[in-house]
């Protein structure tokens, strides 16, 4: 894979820039990342970091609409927020630029912090809230788990809130002091990808951030996870067809080493067809409906989570002997295999980098965790992994009191 | 250094309208169009295998769309897992897409593992076996996932709406459901493949870093030496009318905690002259995130996490639809404000500004789609299925530049006319 490219600026004020060149297309994306997420809420006001990214958009100290004049420029622009970070980014033709910088600038300058636009934000939350967990069969199950497979890390609620009332009780002056809290060029990571000059990029940086002064952040030293030393489980009755399993073991942080291993057992489990998990639950012994496997890359230590449901005629017994089945003979994958999950990750990340946006968020995302050289440097450790690493890691991190099951069942 | 003003947009020039990529035609010995699309400085090639075969062709219902996606469940060579593995093992993807007017099979690979990758392909295409056993397995996930679908208000609706615009008789008034899938058996498959997909593809899509000579011989060998028995399959979309259901229609949903609403009409097919001006109409409306319905019953009323309008044009018609999710008790709110909104484009000219605004948004969208070369696969795709000239992909340019205010005001008008919409409503329960 050809090495991604890019600059480093710090401007005074703590603002990190990055800039990568590239002049396939006349476009540019900017992405604007701020380390703040729902780990940072007050436990009693979660869902708070989410909505506010809403309110990002409502307008800024000298714009009244932060869409109109991006959408006028030929540009679009979206926000995610996840337990660990705030990311906003815009895609927009090159010599719009400055545009994305006026823009971005004016809301990390200051907020228009209006009571309307609180109010209607909440409800528009809200409804986002039933939509995507509440209108779903089986989708409040992992709004479930957390809570089971954390006890005090505030990774226990998701991004979207522990429950509705905490979104309805949030107050004008609560969001004031979120953003001056976390919403900060030091707390940031600005980086511009595409038909661009550096020089011209650190100009604009400079112009545009530079006056915003550093501000004192409200960040909180969060507790750590106690290990687990018994295996949980609870189990929920709903209006649906089959028996739902999910399941979660703790792994380390997506820094750590071992996250690579990890991170290539879930491809080993259910990446593509191939996957372990669907060829034995789901083809073999058709004990399964579906089942697939999946690794968090938390910044703090996250999760491999284990998604499945239930055929009609199979009991959750037989579902369980058979993920400790194919568990187990991940120990001895053959060289064969560990071969074919790394040739994939190696295409996927030469797709993955056929586009700005992509690059821009990965460098963003790197430099948050420490390293934006990590972009040009993950594959080899995917690369890397040996059997030895997968047996490893499999022993010591999917071991059943290591583990935290919810039964989702039909009532 | 003097103060910056923050109150105004920094001044930048007019928008470059980049060209399309040239493209360029080929023909195997037995007359299959390959087009090429050169590009990228990835290592990276996809090849689309299209073929007229879909929904709008087939007889029974569902049937090709089953047939393709089972062309992957064994061959001559590979078994069903050994097929996936070989795949995988060489960091390539296949996806099976079946339409209404076409089906493809895309082939995503590593440049360098290109010769070794098309002839799996070749294996798939040229010789499936359709072992018995993978299609009932699929057939039994399929029906047992229609329970979990059949819950979804999204799906309830979605599946309704079609119907209630098309007719079930017509093709594109039909969701492969449970009734469509139960109907499939398992000599089906051969009979649709000999049908379809044996006489040969009707043409095939090159995009990426590859060397065109070499492939075209490769294709060649592949695809060039079989007698194509060819002849264009006739559309049912074509030669059918549609009756459509005009009014409101609720579908109950006990357990539900928020509705789905989608309103709409038929309307014109891909071809038709009026495509960009609808087209630029339903995005004011509602085909962004600064459209009036996002703006009035998103961002100023609350009721929804999102709104759209969009003109989904296929071959030989095609329909508007209007859809959202919201709290049972904000549907007949949401609806008077739909109502509002579709009155007020068709009663008042939309100002320059606000065209401009969503005729700038478009373009860069239309811009930002061809930075991939699956996007620009894509594209060439869209255009071949719906018989558009590739000659002149860049048309859109032209088309939506001299657009007036009084020119969205008479598609309006001529378009959307909200009293002979299917309106349906699942999930509230009263």
């Amino acid at each position: 894979m050809k090495k991604i490219d890019y600059t480093v600026h710090m401007l005074a004020n703590g603002l990190k820039l990055i800039v990568h060149e590239a002049s396939h297309i006349p476009r540019v994306n900017v992405n604007l990342l701020y380390r703040v997420g729902a780990k940072d809420e007050d436990p009693n006001r979660t869902g708070f970091a989410h909505l506010f990214e809403h309110l990002m958009f409502g307008g800024s100290r000298n714009i009244p609409s932060y869409d109109t004049p991006l959408q006028k420029a030929g540009g679009e622009n979206n926000a995610f927020t996840t337990n660990d970070i705030t990311n906003y980014y815009l895609n927009l033709p090159a010599h719009h630029l400055e545009t994305a910088f006026w823009l971005e600038s004016d809301r990390m300058l200051e907020l228009d912090f209006s009571q309307k636009s609180l109010d209607v934000q909440k409800s528009v939350v809200i409804e986002e809230f039933k939509q995507r967990y509440l209108n779903q069969p089986y989708g409040d199950a992992h709004l479930l788990l957390r809570p089971l497979h954390y006890k005090v890390h505030p990774y226990r609620w998701p991004t979207i809130g522990k429950e509705i009332s905490h979104i309805e009780e949030a107050t004008l002056d609560e969001v004031v002091n979120f953003f001056y809290g976390f919403y900060a060029p030091n707390n940031a990571t600005l980086v511009v990808t595409g038909d661009v000059k550096t020089a011209e990029v650190v100009r604009l940086a400079e112009k545009w951030f530079g006056e915003i002064p550093s501000r004192t952040l409200k960040k909180k030293l969060l507790p750590i996870e106690p290990i687990q030393t018994e295996a949980r489980i609870e189990t929920v009755y709903r209006e649906v067809p089959l028996a739902g399993v999910y399941k979660a073991w703790h792994i380390p942080e997506r820094t750590h080493p071992d996250y690579y291993p990890l991170d290539l057992i879930t491809d080993l489990l259910s990446g593509g067809r191939s996957g372990k998990l669907f060829q034995y639950m789901v083809k073999e012994t058709e004990i399964a409906q579906s089942a697939a496997a999946f690794s968090w890359n938390a910044y703090d230590p996250g999760m491999i989570s284990l998604d499945g449901k239930v055929a009609p005629g199979h009991s959750l017994e037989a579902y369980e002997d058979g993920v400790r089945k194919v568990l187990d003979n991940l120990m001895d994958v053959s060289e064969k295999d560990l071969q074919r999950v790394k040739n994939k990750a190696e295409a996927t990340a030469e797709t993955e980098f056929t586009t700005l946006m992509n690059i821009g968020l990965s460098l963003a995302i790197y430099d948050s965790l420490g390293d934006p050289e990590m972009v040009n440097q993950a594959l080899d450790h995917y690369l890397n992994v040996s059997r030895e690493d997968i047996h490893r890691v499999v022993h010591q991190y999917l071991r059943p009191e290591n583990c935290s099951t919810l039964y989702y069942l039909p009532k | 250094m003097n103060p910056i003003d923050r109150t105004r947009a920094p001044q930048a020039g007019a928008m470059q309208l980049t060209p399309f990529p040239t493209i360029f035609r080929d023909t195997l010995s037995n007359g299959i169009p390959i087009i090429h699309i050169p590009f990228g400085r990835e290592d990276l090639t996809e090849i689309q295998v299209i073929y007229r075969a879909g929904h709008s062709f087939e007889t029974q219902s569902g049937i090709t769309q089953v047939t393709a996606r089972m062309m992957q469940e064994g061959n001559r060579s590979y078994d069903s897992l050994g097929f996936a593995e070989i795949l995988d093992f060489y960091g390539a993807s296949l996806d099976i897409e079946s339409g209404f007017e076409s089906t493809s099979f895309s082939l995503t690979t590593l440049t360098r593992h290109l010769d070794k990758t098309l002839e799996l392909l070749q294996e798939m295409l040229f010789h499936p076996t359709f072992p018995e056993k993978e299609f009932s397995q699929y057939l039994q996930r399929s029906l047992q996932q229609l329970n979990v679908e059949e819950k979804k208000t999204g799906y309830i609706a979605r599946r309704n709406f079609t119907r209630l615009l098309f007719g079930k008789d017509h093709p594109y008034g039909r969701m492969t459901g449970r009734e469509e899938l139960s109907g499939i058996e398992h000599h089906h498959l051969n009979a649709c493949y000999h049908t379809f997909f044996r006489p040969g593809p009707a043409a095939i899509i090159c995009s990426g870093s590859y060397d065109r000579e070499i492939l075209t011989d490769n294709l060649n060998h592949m695809f060039g030496k079989m007698t194509i028995s060819y002849h264009e399959p006739v559309s049912h979309a074509k030669s059918l009318l549609f009756t459509t259901i005009a009014g409101t229609h609720a579908y109950p949903l006990a357990e539900s905690m928020q509705s789905t609403i989608r309103a709409g009409a038929p309307s014109i097919s891909r071809d038709h002259a009026d495509y960009y001006p609808l087209l630029m109409t339903t995005i004011i409306l509602g085909g962004y995130f600064g459209s009036r319905l996002m703006k009035n019953i998103r961002e100023d009323k609350g009721y929804t996490y999102g709104i759209g309008c969009s003109l989904n044009s296929l071959r030989y018609a095609g329909y508007i639809s209007v859809g959202t999710d919201v709290a049972h008790e904000f549907v007949d709110p949401c609806i008077q404000e739909i109502l509002h909104e579709v009155h007020l484009i068709r009663d008042e000219l939309v100002s320059f500004e606000e065209l401009e605004t969503a005729r700038n948004y478009f373009l860069g969208l239309v811009l930002s789609r061809r930075e991939t070369l699956f996007q620009l696969g894509e594209t060439v795709k869209n255009s071949w299925v719906n018989d558009l000239d590739l000659k002149n992909l860049d048309r859109v340019f032209k088309e939506i530049s001299d657009l007036t205010p009084n020119d969205i005001q008479s598609q309006a008008r001529k378009y959307l006319n909200p009293a002979q919409w299917v309106w349906v409503i699942s999930g509230r329960t009263k």
